[in-house]
């Protein structure tokens, strides 16, 4: 999820251009919308706060019921998570303060069934924001344990005292596990089923049938969110039936249509069933089965047509052009696959050919193998295959299309799992040519180390011999003159050194210094001076 | 409380008790949220209560399962009040299950069945409980209503 945009961005963004600002859910009531009372929305709390969650599925249900009770700083931090995804949104979606009804947790269908220890034992149905107590461990919905609580301050199961803000925690394990359920959508006519965890999301933002507010500013009656747009306006003006001429809010009059409309049915011309009026295009066009209609593969040659339901049957048992569609779509999806791997071996090659720069001896073997088989699979573009069919079709020579489509299958398939075997054989030739580069490398490596090592150490020795002796002071020690000449030549330019040009070979500044470091080697070596100076150190040996 | 949450939880009490019952548990009539009629019988052989059925009628507040429901025996031809030195002769029960101290909101409707049940089974007087006459005469309270004293621990 992107970071969420700051409040006033959001609002901006959320808002879509025509439906009233956003200040104004203020005046909604979602109070007398919402069955939580406010008690529990105090204690429910630590989730909304909570970071993980709220990423992982927008603040619950209670969160935008507290809208009024708890002020803005709840709103807003629940308009900021939710900002993310916004950009997704369609068009028309309005943002989640227009939610007319929070999610009614105790009303949610598990297509699944749930297990009874996932139920609390006072609402009975999957907990929901479960908390547990902490002296007798038994889980309730933390409203359930609210509302018990405020007759008796004990465990409604077994009676051990309680606290309301101290004996009870929360179980990570069982807020997953709920996490995961499947649940289906609560709006009628959505058929969505999704884990728990992400039901709020898809009934605050993406689900269609989500009641949201009208469009309408002056109108407080809840619609669907499909139909709340604001190029359409109000839907609660009041429309005439245009079959019995009752009077129906606009929004209604789909429902009005099916269920109370009298007189509103009609027989259908073709096969006498009777229809709702207004369903009757739909009838005909897709349900009907004395329609005439064409055969599905028309579009790709087939040339059947009949009544629907003698089409279906064609379609289902007969349609050899739709069989061979169908055959064919398998056989492209197959060729891509192969082209895929074709590919990949293509890239293996390269870069085996590459290694093989270094190591020409053992692979001859394998590029032949490899050449063979790519030449056989030559058919990326190749007109051979996608001609074949019509050709084959066209010459009739005994057999169905569909043997030879068999035929086919069983040769890709087969060359497929050579395929296979030549990328993973390829995979692991690859691997030990890196591995045996890779420790000659290494063992380059560690020498140069080691003698990287020993060149330190020599410097410091030099440089202890440098310090020493300037440290000696005026003592007549040939080193030490030669120290004082070089740092004096680097300072005063080639005069300096002239003076002293006898012993040095170099001109200038540091490699002054380094040559006299060197002839101090020399001297130190020599077996009376180093005892003249009572020095007791010998250099490294190389 | 909203009333709601009372329909909530019985609605799934219900649809478990359509599904299974305890043996000697029968569900009679429930039409709504409001008021539900169970037949119970004792299983064992205990002479007091054998061959019998006695007729619960259970009455829900909207506070339910928070509060207890109201629940009665009821007289009528087939269905006697059993005898018990804690059930009135006009029906109610004294059973601290039943009272708001004794009451725990996981508690339902099958376990307040069972809990009678092993009530009856357990019970060797045949008697009422004393001042009996003089309750069912005297009482006009509703059983709510009415400040038990549970005193015997036994049942």
């Amino acid at each position: 999820m992107p970071p969420p945009n700051t409040p006033e961005e959001d609002t901006a963004a959320v808002i879509i251009p025509g439906v009233r600002p956003a200040v104004i859910v203020d005046e909604y009531t979602f109070e007398e919308l919402s069955p939580l009372r406010s008690a529990s929305i105090r204690r429910v709390s630590p989730w909304t706060s909570a970071p993980a969650s709220v990423l992982a599925s927008p603040p619950p249900a209670s969160g935008e019921s507290s809208g009024p009770a708890s002020g803005p700083t709840s709103r807003s931090t629940s308009r900021s998570t939710s900002s993310g995804q916004h950009n997704s949104v369609p068009s028309h979606t309005v943002s989640q303060q227009d939610i007319a009804f929070p999610i009614d947790h105790q009303s949610l269908e598990y297509p699944d069934g749930v297990d009874e220890t996932l139920q609390c034992p006072i609402c009975r149905t999957p907990f929901y924001q479960p908390v547990t107590t902490k002296t007798c461990g038994h889980t309730f919905c933390s409203s359930c344990l609210d509302r018990a609580l405020d007759l008796q301050r004990v465990c409604p199961i077994d009676r051990q005292p309680l606290s309301q803000t101290r004996d009870l925690y929360q179980t990570r394990v069982i807020l997953d596990q709920l996490d995961r359920l499947k649940v289906k959508c609560p709006n009628k006519g959505c058929e969505h089923v999704c884990t728990r965890d992400r039901l709020s999301s898809h009934y605050t933002r993406y689900c269609d049938y989500t009641l949201v507010r009208c469009p309408e500013a002056s109108c407080n009656r809840p619609v669907a969110r499909m139909d709340a747009r604001p190029d359409i306006g109000c839907l609660h003006k009041e429309a005439e039936c245009q079959y019995c001429h009752m009077t129906v809010v606009f929004a209604d009059l789909d429902a009005h249509y099916d269920r109370d409309c009298v007189g509103h049915t009609a027989e259908c011309a073709y096969c006498s069933a009777v229809v709702v009026h207004h369903r009757m295009d739909k009838h005909i066009s897709t349900d009907c089965p004395e329609v005439e209609v064409p055969c599905r593969s028309a579009g790709i040659g087939c040339e059947y047509r009949n009544k629907r339901y003698l089409v279906n049957r064609h379609e289902k048992h007969s349609c050899l052009v739709g069989t061979v569609a169908q055959l064919q779509r398998a056989h492209q999806e197959d060729r891509m696959l192969i082209n895929d791997l074709r590919n990949r071996v293509i890239e293996l090659e390269v870069r085996s050919r590459r290694t093989e720069q270094h190591h020409s001896s053992s692979s001859s073997d394998n590029r032949r193998l490899m050449g063979d088989i790519l030449d056989d699979f030559d058919l990326g573009n190749s007109p051979r295959v996608t001609a074949l069919p019509s050709s084959y079709l066209s010459s009739a020579s005994g057999g169905s299309p569909e043997d030879y489509y068999l035929a086919q299958f069983e040769r890709i398939e087969s060359q497929l799992e050579d395929l296979r075997k030549l990328v993973r054989e390829m995979d692991g030739h690859h691997t030990m040519r890196q591995l045996n580069d890779t420790m000659v490398l290494n063992e380059q490596i560690t020498e140069l180390t080691g003698k990287v090592n020993i060149l330190n150490m020599h410097t410091t020795w030099l440089m202890n011999i440098q310090r020493r002796a300037r440290a000696a002071g005026g003592s007549p020690s040939g080193a030490m003159s030669n120290g004082n000449n070089g740092s004096h030549g680097g300072a005063t330019g080639n005069g300096a050194t002239g003076v002293t040009g006898t012993r040095t070979i170099a001109g200038t500044g540091a490699n002054t210094a380094i040559a006299q470091a060197l002839a101090s080697i020399n001297l130190s070596n020599i077996p009376s001076r180093r005892n003249s100076d009572g020095r007791g150190e010998n250099p490294p040996r190389l | 409380m909203p009333p709601q949450f009372a329909a909530k939880r019985l609605g799934k009490e219900l649809q478990k008790i359509h599904n299974s019952l305890p043996p000697g548990i029968e569900l009679v009539s429930a039409e709504d949220f409001e008021e539900w009629v169970l037949d119970i019988k004792v299983l064992d052989n205990n002479p007091l209560y054998k061959d019998q059925t006695y007729r619960l009628k259970f009455k829900f507040g909207g506070s339910y399962p928070i509060e207890p429901p109201e629940v009665v025996f009821v007289k009528l031809p087939d269905r006697p009040i059993p005898i018990h030195p804690h059930i009135y002769s006009n029906g109610i029960i004294c059973l601290d299950l039943l009272g708001q101290q004794g009451w725990s909101p996981v508690q339902n409707v099958e376990s307040v069945c069972m809990s009678l049940q092993s009530m009856l089974t357990g019970n060797t007087k045949n008697e009422r409980p004393p001042g009996d006459e003089e309750f069912v005469r005297a009482n006009r309270l509703r059983p709510k209503d009415i400040d038990f004293y549970y005193h015997d621990n036994n049942v």
